[in-house]
């Protein structure tokens, strides 16, 4: 710690930690703020522990700091995290604190700090992560993070040039980060598995043509959106060949099967959902460059699970009623989640509840967002009823006509209460409702109403 | 009828691609014709009726601006001839303009077809509902975009709202002559930039304007003036029913006093 400043800033973050902590508040943002306030360079005047990870990217990346701290831990690492703090500057700086003595001196072995991919750019040159884990990059929300582009030039030029970059090999999106700048770069990717296409079947590919010579790329197979392996055509680019690569993932033995060089090891499989197993094998190779042993990382994984609050579901007699976590503004997580809610067998009803929740109250939703969101899933035979519910209910009845789902199907409900009233459940095997992170309390009452009615129903 | 629309595998962003998708319904006649980034736009050689450009990224802007850059003087000409209506939305509006001033403070020389600029300052990303006013009906939109667009030269530029009372989109080129005005006027939001209520460029053969994402669908009688301008006269839109009941909703909301705007 070289300023005084900034170790006053730590005397007082750690206060502010000890406060909170008195009061029964996790602490794990506050301090941070104090910090900043204080020292507004604090991320760069605070000591750093010997190893520094960070994770970052649109999606996956809580999950893939949780499993690498857990791990680390479980082989008797001591670390810092900020898994319960915010992943932007100030519950970073909190993570920090946590991380030094009173004096400054580091304490933990490792920080493992998830960073939000907007914010990275005030992080990233200050705290000089060891590995940085990229998980994806998609489009997100319009207002915060505008285009995949503008995401991938902050990660690009923010990024030490010492820090080894962890990155998708099957996400072009994100996988040329570093490339100029000469980082190290480690690639992870997935095999050719079952459900693979060749051509999209999404509205949205943020990677589609060629960055040498704008032929649209071919890809050899195509898991979702763009996230896959590519090849231009033309002049031979193609996606980078990984370096940790899983051959196999079977619920049956619950193996994850990733081959490295000439060696190929069996990891104990997390969860067999496919974007949860890219996040697994993301922190296997973190993991490994740690120097973890595979026998090491194998033990840490086998007491982990990957919490299913995106996923939960009732029956009442025969009918389930299924939460399913649908993103708002978020045209990847929505048409991951209508692709799954296609592929469910049986006839089903769909209610979509996610107009935020915080735009409602006194402006506008911009809606474009559901225009790249592939609602086209919902026109199927088996999809008998969608509620369109919230502010916003009359665009989703467009979007929902314009993708060809027939009119009659359709019911528009202004207040999301209202909705239970008009599910039909006869003849119905699932409901499923879709809601935004913004609109988890009022969705989990209409699920609830949906049961009621079931119930009474009988 | 031919309706050509411009790069999609870029120009893609914020659901402008609804617009394309709406339009496929309300001409049912017409050809459709998706021009990638490695073929020759139809324009060039054949005749369009409709041009559509839609939002990008700043990266792509500039691919965008070096492929039409050698196509230059047929895009004025179709222009000046008022053979073909160029429909831009976005940051597609900036590429008609004389150069795009990135945040280095390095510029980006774009098609200079008209008398404005634009000026990037990224990372500071300007959002906002915008309601204006386009003939006589309300249209309600939204803008989000990391840059403003200012006239090159202070004249007069559309009509007395101007707050700045300056700027025609100006005489830096040729072709950019008096019968330049915004296409729209807002009515709350801003326009071109934060100092001006003035929107987008329309002339007999361009509308351009900041407003992005699904603007056709959302404002139905601005949809059914385009429909007719391309000389496919419509009774009623498609969906007619529920657009106007997403339409008038949003116009309710967006004239609410007080309404936040970002």
């Amino acid at each position: 710690m070289s300023s005084l400043r900034a170790h006053i800033a730590l005397v007082l973050s750690k206060m502010t930690y000890r406060l909170l902590r008195v009061l029964g508040r996790n602490a794990s943002n506050a301090p941070g703020l104090v910090a900043l306030k204080v020292c507004p360079d604090y991320l760069a005047q605070v000591a750093r522990c010997p190893l520094c990870v960070c994770v970052t990217g649109t999606n996956g990346k809580t999950t893939v700091t949780n499993m690498i701290a857990d791990v680390l831990v479980a082989n008797g690492y001591s670390v810092s995290t900020n898994r319960l703090g915010s992943n932007i500057a100030p519950g970073i700086a909190a993570a920090l604190t946590n991380s030094v003595s009173w004096s400054g001196r580091p304490l933990k072995d490792a920080c493992v700090l998830e960073v939000d991919e907007r914010a990275s750019r005030l992080i990233l040159p200050f705290v000089k992560p060891t590995f940085l884990v990229v998980t994806n990059l998609f489009r997100d929300s319009l207002k915060r993070n505008a285009h995949p582009d503008y995401i991938f030039d902050v990660i690009d030029t923010y990024t030490p040039k010492q820090t080894t970059l962890i990155l998708n090999a099957d996400d072009l999106c994100s996988a040329r980060l570093g490339e100029h700048a000469g980082n190290e770069r480690i690639f992870f990717g997935i095999t050719e598995v079952e459900g693979d296409v060749t051509q999209s079947v999404n509205l949205v590919a943020d990677y589609s043509f060629c960055p040498h010579c704008l032929t649209t790329l071919q890809y050899d197979h195509l898991r979702y959106h763009h996230i896959g392996h590519a090849t231009c055509p033309s002049c031979g680019f193609s996606s980078p060949g990984p370096d940790y690569l899983v051959r196999r993932f079977t619920q049956d033995d619950q193996a994850l099967i990733v081959e490295h060089g000439e060696a190929t090891h069996a990891y104990p499989l997390v969860n067999e959902v496919i974007f949860n197993v890219y996040n697994e094998l993301a922190a296997i190779v973190a993991l490994t460059r740690i120097g973890l042993t595979e026998a090491q990382i194998e033990t840490g994984l086998s007491s982990l699970s990957v919490p299913d609050t995106r996923l939960k579901q009732t029956t009442v007699g025969s009918v389930r009623v299924v939460q399913a976590m649908s993103k708002g503004q978020s045209c990847v997580s929505c048409s991951r989640t209508l692709d799954y809610v296609r592929q469910e067998p049986g006839r089903k009803v769909v209610v979509l509840i996610m107009d935020d929740y915080y735009d409602r109250k006194n402006s506008v939703e911009f809606i474009g967002w559901i225009y790249d969101a592939d609602y086209e899933f919902l026109n199927d035979p088996d999809v008998v009823q969608v509620l369109a519910c919230g502010p916003r209910c009359y665009d989703h009845q467009v979007r929902l006509l314009l993708a060809g789902v027939p009119k009659e199907r359709i019911v528009c409900c202004e207040d999301e209460l209202d909705a239970p009233h008009h599910v039909i459940t006869d003849g119905v095997d699932a409901v499923y409702v879709l809601y935004d992170t913004s609109t988890v309390d009022v969705a989990m009452k209409v699920k609830a109403g949906i049961i009621h009615g079931l119930e009474v129903h009988q | 009828m031919r309706v050509e629309i411009l790069y999609p595998q870029v120009c893609c962003l914020y659901g402008d691609k609804a617009n394309a998708m709406y339009l496929r319904h309300c001409l049912p006649q017409a050809e459709f014709i998706e021009t990638s980034l490695t073929d020759e736009p139809t324009f060039v050689r054949e005749d369009v009726d409709l041009v559509y450009l839609c939002s990008m990224s700043e990266q792509n802007q500039e691919l965008v601006i070096d492929l039409l850059a050698p196509l230059r003087d047929r895009i004025r000409t179709l222009m000046d001839e008022e053979r073909t209506l160029f429909l831009l939305t976005g940051n597609a509006l900036e590429l008609v303009g004389s150069y795009i001033e990135r945040e280095d403070g390095s510029r980006k020389e774009a098609l200079g077809l008209f008398g404005l600029h634009a000026v990037r300052q990224t990372p500071r990303r300007f959002n906002s509902l915008i309601l204006a006013e386009f003939e006589g009906m309300k249209i309600v939109g939204y803008t989000s975009r990391f840059s403003h667009s200012y006239v090159d030269e202070p004249k007069v530029y559309g009509q007395s709202t101007d707050r700045t009372a300056t700027g025609d989109v100006g005489d830096a080129v040729p072709s950019a002559d008096n019968t330049q005005i915004s296409l729209f006027t807002v009515v709350k939001g801003v326009g071109l930039n934060p100092d001006t209520m003035l929107e987008g460029i329309r002339t007999p053969s361009v509308y351009a304007t900041y407003l992005l994402g699904p603007l056709l669908i959302a404002n139905p009688d601005f949809t059914k003036h385009l429909v007719d301008k391309l000389g496919a006269h419509t009774g009623t839109l498609p969906f007619d029913r529920e657009v106007r009941l997403a339409y008038d909703k949003k116009l309710a909301e967006y004239s609410k006093p007080g309404i936040e705007l970002e």
